[in-house]
């Protein structure tokens, strides 16, 4: 508030005009959803562009800001469930702006020969996703030895995997198919269910469909603003980026079945990986 | 430009202000402008830091402390050695740069990312600033707790240690500096013989040549660590020089190359290292560029030749630019000593609402945390205890936590 009185005194013809829109991060700064975070508020005119520095962050200041959208994960809620966080804000038919989903393709160096089965091996991906209880539940049910590593997005992983020093990684379905087809890195199983290498036919585990499931949810009370909203989600430039990062089952309006989805899935992982 | 010498203005904001012009901008077009922000940042933060002794960006947090007693003649020394030194450093960056790409080796690109490399030299970073301490458990502690405030998004802390990064979330870099470092200045004595005293200083000898080369080649490795590498990077050429005309033209030099060679990973094989090149990234995605095309090697390799030599042509330029406009720093110098502390008071209050306007944070917490900062600063300055291994530690604290975990993870 105070910030919106001090460009009022500078500019107050613009300040009034149209109402802000703050639009939410609650990821990393560097993670794909931050991508889809800084594209929709960069086709919103009046919006700024708001980091959470984490998911309590993050929700809180979504609730708490009116005429604000926040790019939620429900892998958001799964950590908050698992680290007793208040990282869950309602979701519902009314509030989605868009949902996405995207999965990850599990992915070592090119030429490095190492798999699942390699004594030892690491295996990383973003702290959001519970690594070591992943990783524990494939040791136990499948005989391996590899080593759980936490990284701080999926950006840090390619990165750690390209160095040689991270075996295997869990990375976005984009990247990974841009890098593999340069050769740079070799991907060998999918946490897609449709795809051929999906790695629940490779691995017993008790989960094995992990992905990133995004939605855009809203607190706008103002139909104008909504529709505004709306059209720079809609947009070209947002769905430009969607087709980029490969998102499935994308809508752009809420319904009883997508809050059933996200709920489903919110608290399957949390029985599965969560405790 | 104006984000080196503005300071608490961040470097990400400089990228921003591409966005509504990125529809009409080539591809080339982007890149240039994302060297230019680069650059420009670090040599005039470099002006901002000498002339009125506030960080214009981060990298410049190593030597604040340590050229507080030089008087005018010195630090407009200073400032041309720096120059100098940001031109030669920018020119050695792009050779590695050219160099990696013409042997083709991704290896070496990405050997800087290896666990133990980051260990030794996040270890070497902050080992060196306890050791060279006059102080050193002071410093230890305040690197302690630098660090321990400095994670972020990070969800493989213990449950105390998040709850802790809670309390302190958001808190912005400059209203740290500002508390522990400009605050206390306020409340100094100082008389004319002070400013006499200190005009006639003549402490900086002659370009130190060597140590922009060291610089220049120590920034063009370390730029390639993920993260806060201009700083780092500073921060290892300070520490491994002995005079200061030496060690801050080798920290100047080193930050204008680790910039420069931080480009390498995003031009060549699209990964982005720093929040800038996201959005960079996310620029050229939103224009349907697909960057780079990884099959195209001779495209990739023509762009990232092209940028190089427009790197070091705009080094060239910052270079007139900066030194040029000395006189003028000059009579700033002067009228900042005649009204010293009215200035450091307009000073504070401006960089305080900027930082504030761009901080995530409300009015009271902001104002909260400044004092809490401020009287941190005042105290550690009554002890005579210097604060910049907690500012350092606090950048790095991040990037030092998630290897920490990696390592451990391995063992």
């Amino acid at each position: 508030m105070i910030k919106k009185l001090l460009v009022t005194a500078m500019f107050p013809a613009v300040a009034w005009a149209t109402p802000e829109i703050t639009v939410i991060n609650p990821q990393a700064a560097t993670s794909p959803v931050a991508t889809l975070a800084m594209t929709v508020q960069k086709s919103l005119p009046a919006s700024r562009y708001y980091q959470g520095e984490s998911c309590q962050d993050a929700v809180k200041k979504f609730e708490t800001t009116p005429n604000s959208i926040i790019a939620y994960g429900t892998n958001l809620a799964i950590t908050g469930l698992r680290r007793n966080q208040p990282c869950d804000t309602a979701i519902t038919k009314n509030n989605i702006l868009f949902h996405g989903e995207q999965y990850y393709q599990i992915c070592t160096k090119q030429g490095s020969g190492k798999n699942f089965r390699s004594p030892g091996a690491t295996l990383g991906v973003a702290s959001v996703q519970p690594i070591e209880n992943i990783v524990r539940d494939i040791n136990q049910q499948n005989g391996t030895t590899l080593k759980a590593l936490p990284f701080s997005g999926s950006q840090a992983v390619l990165t750690q995997i390209l160095s040689g020093d991270l075996d295997l990684g869990l990375i976005g379905t984009s990247s990974a198919d841009k890098l593999s087809r340069a050769g740079t890195i070799e991907c060998m199983a999918s946490t897609d269910p449709r795809d051929s290498r999906f790695w629940g036919n490779q691995l017993k585990m008790k989960q094995p469909d992990i992905r990133i499931q995004t939605l855009i949810l809203h607190n706008i009370t103002d139909e104008k603003t909504l529709d505004r909203a709306r059209a720079a989600i809609g947009g070209d430039t947002v769905k430009t980026l969607l087709e980029q990062g490969q998102y499935t089952e994308v809508y752009f309006m809420g319904s009883d079945a997508l809050v059933e989805r996200a709920r489903r899935y919110i608290h399957r992982s949390h029985d599965s990986y969560g405790k | 430009m104006l984000v080196g010498l503005f300071p608490a203005m961040p470097i990400a904001l400089g990228m921003m202000l591409i966005f509504p012009f990125a529809e009409i901008m080539s591809v080339f077009e982007i890149f240039i402008y994302w060297a230019a922000v680069i650059i420009g940042s670090q040599y005039f933060g470099s002006v901002a830091a000498i002339t009125t002794g506030m960080p214009g960006e981060t990298s410049s947090l190593v030597y604040l402390n340590a050229i507080k007693p030089l008087g005018i003649t010195d630090r407009l020394k200073m400032i041309l050695y720096t120059a100098r030194g940001s031109l030669t450093a920018s020119v050695a960056a792009s050779v590695v740069c050219m160099a990696v790409f013409l042997i083709g080796s991704y290896d070496f690109m990405f050997w800087f990312n290896k666990i133990w490399v980051k260990a030794v030299v996040f270890s070497l970073a902050l080992g060196f600033f306890i050791y060279l301490s006059s102080n050193r458990w002071a410093a230890a502690i305040l690197v302690c707790i630098g660090v321990l405030l400095g994670p972020k998004n990070n969800y493989a802390l213990p449950d105390t240690w998040f709850a802790l990064q809670l309390v302190f979330q958001n808190t912005t870099f400059f209203s740290m500096a500002l508390g522990l470092l400009i605050v206390p200045e306020l409340f100094k004595k100082y008389n004319e013989d002070h400013w006499r005293n200190k005009n006639n200083t003549n402490q900086v000898g002659d370009m130190p040549w060597g140590s922009a080369v060291r610089g220049g080649i120590i920034g063009s490795f370390i730029g390639l660590i993920p993260g806060p590498s201009a700083t780092l990077s500073s921060n290892l050429a300070y520490q491994s020089e002995r005079d200061l005309a030496r060690k801050v033209t080798a920290a100047e030099s080193a930050n204008n190359s680790a910039m420069i060679t931080s480009m390498l990973p995003l031009l060549i094989v699209g990964i982005p290292i720093t929040i800038g090149e996201v959005i960079v990234l996310q620029i050229l995605q939103t224009k349907l560029v697909d960057w780079p095309d990884l099959s195209d090697v001779g495209a990739i390799g023509s762009m990232l030749i092209q940028i190089q030599l427009i790197c070091v042509a705009l080094a060239v330029v910052f270079y007139f630019l900066s030194t040029r406009l000395i006189d003028f720093y000059g009579r700033a110098l002067q009228v900042l000593q005649t009204r010293f502390r009215v200035i450091l008071a307009v000073l504070i209050a401006t960089l305080g609402f900027v930082d504030f306007y761009y901080s995530e944070l409300g009015i009271i917490k902001y104002t909260l945390l400044f004092l809490f900062f401020s009287f941190i600063g005042l105290w550690l300055d009554r002890k005579g205890i210097d604060p910049i291994p907690m500012l350092f530690a606090f950048i790095l604290g991040d990037k030092v936590i998630w290897t920490a975990i990696q390592v451990l993870a391995q063992l």
